[in-house]
């Protein structure tokens, strides 16, 4: 088997580690962002609703 | 109660959660002695690990919010169990990807078709159609139940691809509870437990973040119907 051992094992670690954060910064940032955008939308709805007439 | 868990973590946990990421980076980096026999790689395997627990604790939060969306038909059980399948899948393709990686360190291979490894394919290629299902079903009042089942199927495998290790021949290594060549120096268990409570709560910070997101989508979509009812002239 074609192993790597010692020093040459440091950017597999640290390309896994790069992984797990991009992926976590990445979901994060597309739920904030969702988060933001939709209520943006529901106060925006809430006061269309108000001033429409019944 | 699921809506004050969820406000309750979205208030608290941010803090807790970058402290025990940064502690567990530390002991990582540089607390932890190198393994003797996988060297510097096995450090990936402090990050692996609690991602795969977060994971099975995520799907199997999931199979438990559908089988009470199914039973009680409460729109608040289907939001918590998509937050958790979302998550879960996050979590899971972090095991995949750093698996990868670690794979062709210790075996020279990125992928090989191990009990483990094939079973936790499964297990992820069953999510990734529940969470297609819940987009191709978006307007359809079924879909919510479909998934519940679907979910729930996916929950049941979890337990298949927790013990492939013991019920087929592998390749994958048993570090916990494994008298033969599991981890044994405190320091290792310390940062491994320091790691696993880190990603449990980033877990279930981001299923809280998940699950406002889900309730939003909804009254969004309630007050369009309402402004669209208002606009029509009955």
């Amino acid at each position: 088997m074609n192993t790597i051992t010692g020093s040459g094992a440091l950017p597999y670690v640290g390309a896994a580690y790069a992984a797990f954060f991009v992926l976590i910064f990445l979901y994060a940032w597309r739920l904030t962002s969702a988060t933001r955008r939709l209520s943006e939308r529901v106060e925006e709805l809430e006061r269309e609703n108000r001033s429409a007439p019944r | 109660m699921v809506d004050a868990i969820q406000r309750w973590l979205l208030r608290l946990a941010p803090i807790p959660v970058l402290a025990l990421v940064l502690l567990s980076l530390i002991a990582i980096f540089f607390w932890v002695p190198t393994d003797a026999g996988l060297g510097l790689s096995q450090r990936i395997f402090y990050y692996h690990v609690p991602a795969a627990t977060s994971c099975f604790i995520a799907f199997a939060g999931g199979g438990i919010g559908s089988a009470l969306y199914l039973y009680t038909r409460r729109p608040v059980w289907d939001h918590a169990a998509h937050a958790f399948v979302s998550v879960g899948m996050l979590f899971a393709t972090i095991v995949l990807v750093t698996g990868a990686i670690w794979a062709r360190t210790a075996w020279g291979t990125w992928w090989t078709w191990d009990s483990r490894l094939t079973t936790f394919l499964l297990l992820w290629l069953v999510y990734a159609s529940y969470l297609l299902l819940r987009t191709l079903t978006r307007d359809n009042e079924m879909g919510p139940r479909y998934a519940a089942v679907l979910c729930i199927v996916g929950a049941l495998n979890v337990p298949l691809v927790m013990l492939a290790t013991r019920l087929f021949r592998t390749i994958h290594p048993q570090v916990i509870n494994n008298p033969q060549g599991g981890i044994s120096d405190p320091r290792m268990v310390t940062t491994l437990m320091l790691s696993m409570a880190a990603e449990i709560a980033l877990m279930l910070w981001l299923w809280a973040l998940c699950v406002s997101t889900l309730r939003l989508g909804e009254r969004v979509n309630l007050l369009s119907e309402e402004s669209y009812r208002r606009s029509v002239p009955s």
